[in-house]
């Protein structure tokens, strides 16, 4: 692209001017209808701080619905729920913080209606957004690929895909009830995005809020040296870039198991013009050398990993950290404290098929990071929910 | 080991999709309360409660650009940036819609209680 126009512009609208270009030009020997019709339907709609705005104003406005709704549930009927179950366990006679199975807090709780709807209300919201989303990008497949594709070669940053690695099974699971998971569709990174925003990240995902809290309170090595960094299971790059603008001088990696999620991170990054480097790797087998970062990164990767997979990974982490180095998770195991909290994990492994949650609170988290070499510290959050728990020093 | 390369996707799209073969999870078939089609309706309800959402969203700025513009095309509709204000003030109403269709969700009560308590009809008790 030699064009001095499109110095200034970001990827996304370069795409634009590009595919506007391209019809005018063809408007040469189309009618003018069909041209114009080429160039609507490559508009897209803008930006809303530093993301791309939903390609529709009806999916942008159906998906605020799915977070008005979010909201209402995680908050009002979770409290009342809560309630209920307070009511039900003292009518019984069992304290609240009993110890008990996930199983016993299922019979005890389940036949509830308010409790029961909980379930039905956060069932619902996932498959209608998921559903509606997928039907959006795959009506338009040819148009989202299109414009991947151009990302793919496109910087800052780079990106490597690797379609014949071989994954392991636990990776090819729906997880959190999203079509395909993260590698069974082409357009998962751009599910998983909108699908946050009105779900897990609600209000704080669309301008990287939360990533950029992470990044914030992520632990660096005794010696303040901060040349490379990882972010294990990178997802769509959020953690990643709010690295990169924490340390721009760092060498920043993003790796991922799924090829769509690494390709849409990678759009995303070079979209805002923040090089980071993303590739289709597998956490347990990075292909990095030994000692090779200063920090190693990572945010809800760990209650999607199976139990083995969990400690492979760990393992690895300590092998490409460089001695002093720091692995900094978020994503570390606190057991269920209540016997609705253990209802409500029970509900997340079954039926929003968070298929690894058991596993999960089986790792010792601290425990293999000392098997693996790494010096254990426990932090004190201090109200700060982005802060990590605990953190692993490389001896 | 599931290969990161779907054969299917490929040949359905016509290109490298980066997608590999997944396992399909059983969420359709949760079924929370005690009858399956109350489930199917709660469901219902919400995806015809986004749509009528939207369609609200949509007049909303349909309002503001005729008061703005006079005049509005599709295109400006699509394209329309909510000052912050009108993003705040949108987000009320939005909270305020999803409560009225979803509040009556947490007014369940005590099952069975409107057939359990004693009523003082005389006309229901001697019913037939």
């Amino acid at each position: 692209m030699t064009d001095s126009r499109f110095l200034a512009m970001n990827r996304r609208e370069m795409f634009i001017t590009t595919a506007a270009a391209a019809a005018s030009a063809t408007a040469v020997t189309l009618q003018s209808a069909e041209a114009k019709e080429a160039v609507r339907t490559m508009a897209v709609r803008g930006h809303d701080g530093i993301y791309a705005r939903m390609p529709t104003l009806a999916l942008e406005s159906k998906g605020d619905f799915y977070a008005g709704q979010y909201v209402w549930r995680a908050a009002q009927l979770e409290r009342a729920a809560e309630a209920r179950a307070l009511e039900i366990l003292k009518a019984k006679g069992i304290d609240p913080k009993a110890d008990m199975s996930w199983g016993e807090a299922v019979a005890l709780l389940e036949s509830d209606p308010l409790i029961a709807m909980t379930c039905r209300a956060r069932t619902t919201q996932q498959k209608l957004k998921y559903a509606m989303l997928q039907k959006a990008y795959h009506d338009r497949a040819d148009e989202f690929l299109s414009e991947m594709e151009r990302a793919d070669k496109m910087g800052p940053g780079s990106l490597e895909l690797n379609p014949r690695m071989d994954l392991p099974e636990y990776t090819t699971h729906e997880i959190h009830s999203m079509p395909g998971g993260y590698v069974g569709d082409p357009f998962a990174g751009h599910m998983y995005n909108a699908g946050t925003d009105w779900g897990a990240y609600v209000d704080t995902n669309a301008q990287d809020g939360s990533h950029m809290a992470m990044a914030a309170a992520a632990q660096i090595p005794a010696d303040g040296k901060v040349r490379r960094i990882l972010d294990i299971g990178t997802s769509i790059g959020q953690l990643a870039t709010s690295m990169k603008r924490r340390f721009p001088d760092a060498e920043v990696w993003g790796i991922d198991v799924g090829g769509p999620m690494v390709r849409y991170a990678h759009m995303k990054a070079a979209d805002m013009g923040v090089a980071v480097n993303f590739a289709q790797r597998l956490a347990e087998d990075t292909k990095f050398p030994t000692g090779h970062f200063d920090i190693v990164v990572s945010n809800l990767v760990f209650h999607e990993v199976s139990e083995q997979g969990a400690k492979d990974i760990i393992k690895e982490i300590a092998r490409v950290l460089r001695p002093g180095g720091v692995f900094s998770p978020t994503d570390t195991n606190t057991p269920p404290a209540t016997v609705k909290a253990k209802y409500t994990l029970w509900y997340n492994y079954r039926w929003n098929h968070e298929d690894w949650y058991a596993d999960w609170h089986s790792v010792d988290f601290a425990g293999e990071m000392r098997k693996s070499g790494l010096k254990v510290t426990d932090l004190k959050r201090d109200g700060n929910r982005y802060a990590p728990q605990m953190i692993g020093v490389k001896a | 080991m599931a290969k990161s390369s779907s054969k299917t996707d490929r040949e359905k799209m016509g290109r490298e999709t980066f997608t590999a073969d997944f396992k399909k999870a059983d969420y359709d078939r949760a079924v929370f309360t005690n009858n399956p089609y109350v489930d199917s309706v709660i469901t219902s309800l919400t995806a015809l409660s986004a749509n009528v959402w939207a369609i609200q969203r949509r007049m909303k700025i349909v309002e503001a650009l005729l008061e703005k513009n006079g005049a509005v095309t599709r295109e400006m509709i699509e394209q329309y940036q909510p000052t912050a204000e009108e993003a705040a003030a949108w987000r009320k109403e939005r909270n305020d819609f999803v409560a009225e269709i979803n509040d009556p969700f947490m007014e369940i009560g005590d099952l069975p209680y409107a057939s359990s308590i004693d009523v003082p009809d005389p006309i229901v008790k001697k019913a037939r």
